[in-house]
């Protein structure tokens, strides 16, 4: 049986009748005690109890418990009560009242009162002075300075603790969620960095080379042969840099453009894609196997959509094995706030512990005999994470590679 | 001024390997110069003339941003190639990155004589040709 909650076997009131040596040893505790029904009407109380109302015992008994103690007539003290008729072993609580003296501050303890099968029948209050003893002169002052240090009983302290678990629970929360966000901003700053840097990379190469072509022109003697060769590499460089000017306002535009969103059945665009690259498909003899329930639907940019499956098919078929057909998987999962759509393919596959911080970088490129500009994964990425999504791999060389995508749900 | 032997470019960037060619011939500073396009081949190429002297190269220009094989990658390799060289090999970083971050981590790498922004001019292949081999 716990000691924070009081049995009984008959009802209250018969319990409450037998207390010739009970009744003794109530009025000698120091502390107020009330025994009250679970309609909050006081039952029983000792002396002590008394000195904190104006009611005489005899009045108290049968009436309304905030009657007989009006300090306690307020939503925290009614809340606690509430408590400990609900079941709640501890409910403690400090409550000021001015009514009976100088007595200050009053710690208040309620617990339940059951019956042996478990119904709860009433509670037990207690009622102490926060500072304990008769409270007069000096002493009312060093009361007082003691309700301004933490109350050291056990009840508070275990009381405090609670408390201090709660808030410690909840800070650990706090802090979680801002490491999450600090990990996020953290990744998308870098993100920028690699972007701004390969930008930047991008634009410098062309036009440092378009400088030095300029110098090694040979200016006094036009039908030098190396004027030929000259102008044919500067002609080179303007068409890099203008297409390097064109992605950008391709990935800047991505970034502006509001796209209207509309709903897709998941399951049938994917389909509607496949069958756009069905020559390619049969060229490679791809066999696609599409394991996504009919039932999803998702709400997003269509264009955005079919530039990522576009791409990722594009992948599969272009990074195929020579040594089996295209084998092509698409699946669903749920988790969390998300409707995750795997591509699976067995293709040439790269090494992931490798490349697993560029894969999805801007003109990032893993394959040396394969034609690419290093382009589709990073607009990929982008494009998923301006839906509010976002984007893993999976790779193992010669065995092939999985695409995560994660649409936010519904 | 003295003029090397053998100068090796890896670089992706053809316009860039023309440059540097051209300006090396102009003021002879290697009378052999050549480059790979891809690192590994590079490497490889090393590998096969490591203790052939009139073969392996004097001065090795490498740049960072290639695909597959980076030029922080290929220093990875290259590495362990070094103590099996015949004779000394300088190697200079050669890139158009004006990062903080790449000019760092070059100063790290025990095995870089320096890093050159691009281009590689003809004053600072006198430049190096002064500072490095007199």
């Amino acid at each position: 049986m716990n000691s924070n909650t009081a049995y009984v076997t008959t009802s209250l009131e018969e319990e409450l009748k037998e207390t010739g040596l009970i009744r003794l040893m109530m009025d000698h505790v120091s502390d107020g005690v009330v025994v009250f029904d679970i309609n909050l009407i006081v039952l029983a109380c000792n002396k002590d109890a008394v000195k904190w109302s104006y009611l005489k015992e005899a009045e108290a008994l049968g009436q309304p418990i905030f009657d007989v103690f009006p300090f306690l007539d307020n939503d925290l003290s009614r809340l606690s009560l509430k408590e400990a008729l609900g079941g709640c072993e501890t409910s403690m609580f400090e409550q000021n009242q001015d009514m009976v003296g100088d007595v200050g501050a009053v710690w208040v303890t309620a617990v339940p009162i059951r019956h042996e099968q478990g119904e709860i029948v009433g509670g037990l209050l207690t009622l102490k002075p926060n500072g304990k003893s008769t409270l007069n002169g000096s002493q009312t002052l060093l009361s007082s300075l003691e309700n301004l240090v933490p109350n050291l009983s056990e009840e508070s302290l275990s009381f405090s603790q609670e408390k201090l678990n709660r808030n410690e629970a909840h800070r650990q929360e706090v802090e979680g969620h801002l490491h999450h966000l600090t990990q996020e901003l953290i990744r998308t700053n870098n993100d920028l960095e690699q972007f701004a840097y390969v930008l930047s990379h991008n634009f410098r190469a062309p036009v440092i080379n378009l400088q030095s072509l300029l110098q090694l022109f040979n200016a006094k003697k036009l039908e030098d042969p190396v004027n030929t060769q000259i102008f044919d590499k500067i002609r080179i460089s303007i068409k890099q840099l203008s297409e390097t000017l064109h992605d950008l306002q391709k990935i800047v535009g991505l970034r502006n453009e509001a796209p209207r969103q509309e709903y897709i059945n998941l399951a049938g665009y994917i389909k509607k894609v496949c069958s756009l690259l069905k020559e390619q498909m049969l060229e490679a003899g791809a066999q696609i196997d599409i394991q996504v329930d009919d039932q999803i639907e998702l709400f997003l940019p269509k264009a955005y959509l079919h530039s990522i499956l576009h791409q990722l098919i594009s992948n599969s078929l272009k990074y195929r094995s020579s040594e089996r057909p295209l084998m092509l998987t698409f699946q669903t999962k749920y988790e969390e706030e998300f409707v995750k759509l795997l591509v699976i393919d067995n293709g040439i596959g790269l090494n992931h512990e490798k490349y697993k911080n560029r894969i999805f970088g801007l003109y990032q490129r893993f394959h040396e005999h394969i034609e690419g500009k290093g382009l589709g994964l990073f607009l990929v990425k982008t494009q998923i994470e301006i839906m509010g999504g976002k984007v893993e791999f999976e790779s193992n060389v010669d065995q092939g590679t999985t695409v995560h995508i994660y649409f936010k749900k519904l | 001024m003295k003029t090397l032997k053998k100068a090796m470019i890896i670089d992706d960037d053809e316009i860039n390997n023309f440059i540097c060619i051209k300006n090396m011939k102009d003021i002879s500073f290697a009378e052999n110069a050549s480059y790979h396009l891809r690192a590994k081949e590079g490497l490889q190429a090393l590998k096969e003339t490591l203790d052939n002297s009139d073969e392996l190269p004097d001065v090795i220009f490498l740049d960072i941003n290639m695909p597959v094989m980076n030029g922080w990658d290929f220093l990875k390799e290259y590495k362990s190639l070094l103590p099996k060289f015949n004779k000394p090999v300088a190697l200079f970083m050669l890139s158009s990155s004006i990062y903080r971050k790449d000019i760092d981590m070059a100063g790290d790498h025990d095995e870089v004589t320096d890093y050159i922004i691009k281009p590689l001019s003809k004053d600072k292949l006198k430049d190096i040709q002064s500072r490095y081999f007199s």
